[in-house]
């Protein structure tokens, strides 16, 4: 994330979010800062994703990220964010 | 202050002395010096004063490249000054030249010291006169205290002209000083420290100013004309200066960008041909329908462009690719034909950041066949991109969001299908996210999503413990600007930001 001045280069894609979340729910309200939290949630699932990802790469000698290794990772962590 | 006719000369007068009694060493011992030069000084009579000025001058210029002796000089003067003259404390001294060093140039620290409480005020507003560029207020302030600001400035400009040339000159210039009434010596002095103060104001300047204002704006009118040279059978009716709208530009750059794409199957020549033109794009803005079809003719004549675009690529194309990047994403919009299809392209063939725009045009023969190619090449990566519209196109566009962050966090290169595999991991994730979001905010008797929701998804999920805080995962995970927005800060007044 390059330290941007005034224009924030890794913006939260809030917009995105918010119709997301609209489109799942649409009975539920969002405060306005939440959907902030929710992308740091996102960014923190990814790291722990990608983590996972690169912990299953490297246990199969593999140097390229595949699909299978991915899925195999997403098991773990979508099973511990299940909250 | 009744100081300041003695300072001038005691000041020069103990300078020289001291330069003349003792060899100037490291100023560690400024204190111990001090004191013993202040004995020896005060023996020194005012007769020597005025005579020795010259030579001191001429002395301070020779000593001056040896800058730590000479603020040991200066500092030892300095705490003799202040011991003759005042209650100065060699700690008051050195503050002192702490405070000027920092404000003026590097090169005359001390001497600046050494004149007084008043030199230093002077030298901060005519420090501030250099900056701003402003003689006229020097004057007021060099009335104030004339000579001191004339020991100061002439001091300071015999530092800076020392440091840029060699002693000679600098001795040639204190004889100047001296012989020169202070007003003018302090002109003199303030124009060199302005070229100083410019000369160091210009690059950070540059520095700061983001890809267009580092670049040359001459590169792109030479390559130009030496495209122009070259090809001299093309009719550059299209092609004009560097003075046209960057976003023409980019666009001609993105078209050239596709069009090299699609000339890819062509022949590799085209990528110079689209980065040629895209280098003067990234400078000026060109008109897009001439850039296209200049870029077109460009791929067509592939023999003699290659060899200018080559030339031309090169030096561009560092340039270029900033610019492009930049100017890319603003650019994906496109409005006219070409640009319409370019972007699309662009993404087909994920955009290489060309540089130039233009190249020369090449001879019209070639342009009846490529141009043919063209939009069929063109046309094929546009069939790709009608599918399902909307609720596909903004979803995964904002899903390839958190792809990029994925592709940062793994470091590992991915394949494509691992990349749809994580979309649809994203997509379960995001599933599950608002089924328990509203489960917890149901569980509280609500209807909107409070943060307490959030931290409690977050707590659950082991992502935040005792140990670590919901506020330490903030400053760890996103930009520094999210932090006044989302970590609650008490403010003066019983008031917190943001609201809880």
């Amino acid at each position: 994330m390059a330290a941007a001045a005034q224009v924030l280069k890794r913006k939260a894609p809030r917009g995105f979010l918010r119709s997301l979340i609209k489109r799942q729910k649409p009975q539920l309200n969002l405060r306005s800062g939440v959907d902030l939290w929710v992308h740091l949630n996102c960014l923190l699932f990814l790291h722990r994703l990608a983590e996972e990802t690169r912990m299953q790469v490297f246990q199969s000698k593999n140097k390229i990220i595949k699909d299978k290794h991915i899925i195999a990772a997403a098991k773990v962590i979508l099973k511990k964010s299940r909250g | 202050m009744a100081f300041v006719p003695d300072n001038e000369g005691t000041t020069r007068t103990l300078l020289h002395h001291v330069l003349e009694t003792q060899p100037v060493s490291s100023p560690v011992s400024s204190n111990t010096r001090s004191r013993s030069l202040s004995t020896s000084t005060d023996r020194s009579s005012g007769s020597r004063r005025d005579n020795l000025r010259r030579t001191l001058l001429s002395k301070q210029a020779k000593t001056a490249p040896a800058q730590p002796k000479n603020i040991g000089a200066n500092g030892q003067l300095c705490v003799e000054l202040y011991n003759i003259l005042e209650e100065g404390t060699p700690r008051t001294l050195l503050k002192k030249i702490l405070q000027t060093a920092s404000e003026a140039s590097v090169l005359v620290p001390a001497l600046v010291n050494s004149q007084e409480p008043q030199p230093v005020e002077l030298q901060k507003e005519s420090k501030w006169n250099s900056l701003e560029l402003q003689l006229p207020e020097l004057e007021p302030s060099v009335t104030v205290a004339p000579r001191l600001l004339v020991q100061s400035r002439k001091k300071r400009c015999l530092r800076v002209s020392e440091f840029e040339q060699e002693v000679d000159q600098g001795l040639a210039v204190a004889s100047d000083l001296t012989g020169e009434q202070p007003a003018s010596a302090n002109k003199s002095s303030v124009t060199r420290s302005f070229n100083l103060t410019l000369a160091t104001l210009m690059p950070p300047e540059s520095v700061k100013r983001p890809g267009l204002a580092r670049r040359p704006p001459t590169r792109k009118t030479i390559d130009m004309e030496a495209f122009e040279e070259r090809l001299k059978d093309i009719p550059l009716t299209h092609l004009s200066g560097p003075g046209k709208p960057t976003k023409s530009g980019t666009k001609s750059r993105s078209q050239n960008t596709s069009f090299s794409a699609s000339s890819m199957s062509i022949g590799t020549r085209t990528r110079p041909c689209t980065e040629t033109p895209s280098q003067n794009s990234c400078f000026s803005a060109h008109s897009l329908p001439a850039r296209s079809s200049i870029s077109r003719e460009a791929r067509a004549k592939s023999v003699v462009a290659h060899q200018v675009e080559e030339e031309e690529e090169r030096s561009v194309d560092e340039e270029a690719k900033e610019s492009d990047e930049d100017t890319e994403i603003p650019q994906r919009t496109a409005i006219s034909e070409l640009s319409v299809k370019t972007p699309e392209f662009l993404r087909a063939k994920r955009y290489h950041s060309l540089s130039q725009p233009t190249s020369p045009v090449p001879p019209n023969t070639n342009t009846t066949r490529l141009p043919s190619k063209l939009p069929q090449a063109k046309r094929a990566p546009k069939r790709r991109a009608p599918g399902p519209q909307q609720p596909r196109d903004p979803h995964k566009a904002g899903l390839n969001n958190y792809c990029k962050v994925f592709r940062f966090y793994a470091k590992i290169p991915m394949e494509k299908s691992a990349s749809e595999a994580l979309v649809k991991c994203l997509d379960q994730y995001f599933r599950t996210l608002c089924d328990d979001l509203e489960t917890f905010a149901h569980h509280a008797g609500r209807k909107t999503v409070l943060l307490a929701d959030l931290e409690l998804l977050m707590r659950r999920q082991g992502l935040v413990t005792d140990d670590v805080p919901l506020y330490v995962l903030v400053e760890r995970y996103l930009p520094l600007e999210y932090r006044r927005l989302l970590i609650p800060c008490a403010a003066s007044g019983n008031s917190v930001f943001p609201a809880g």
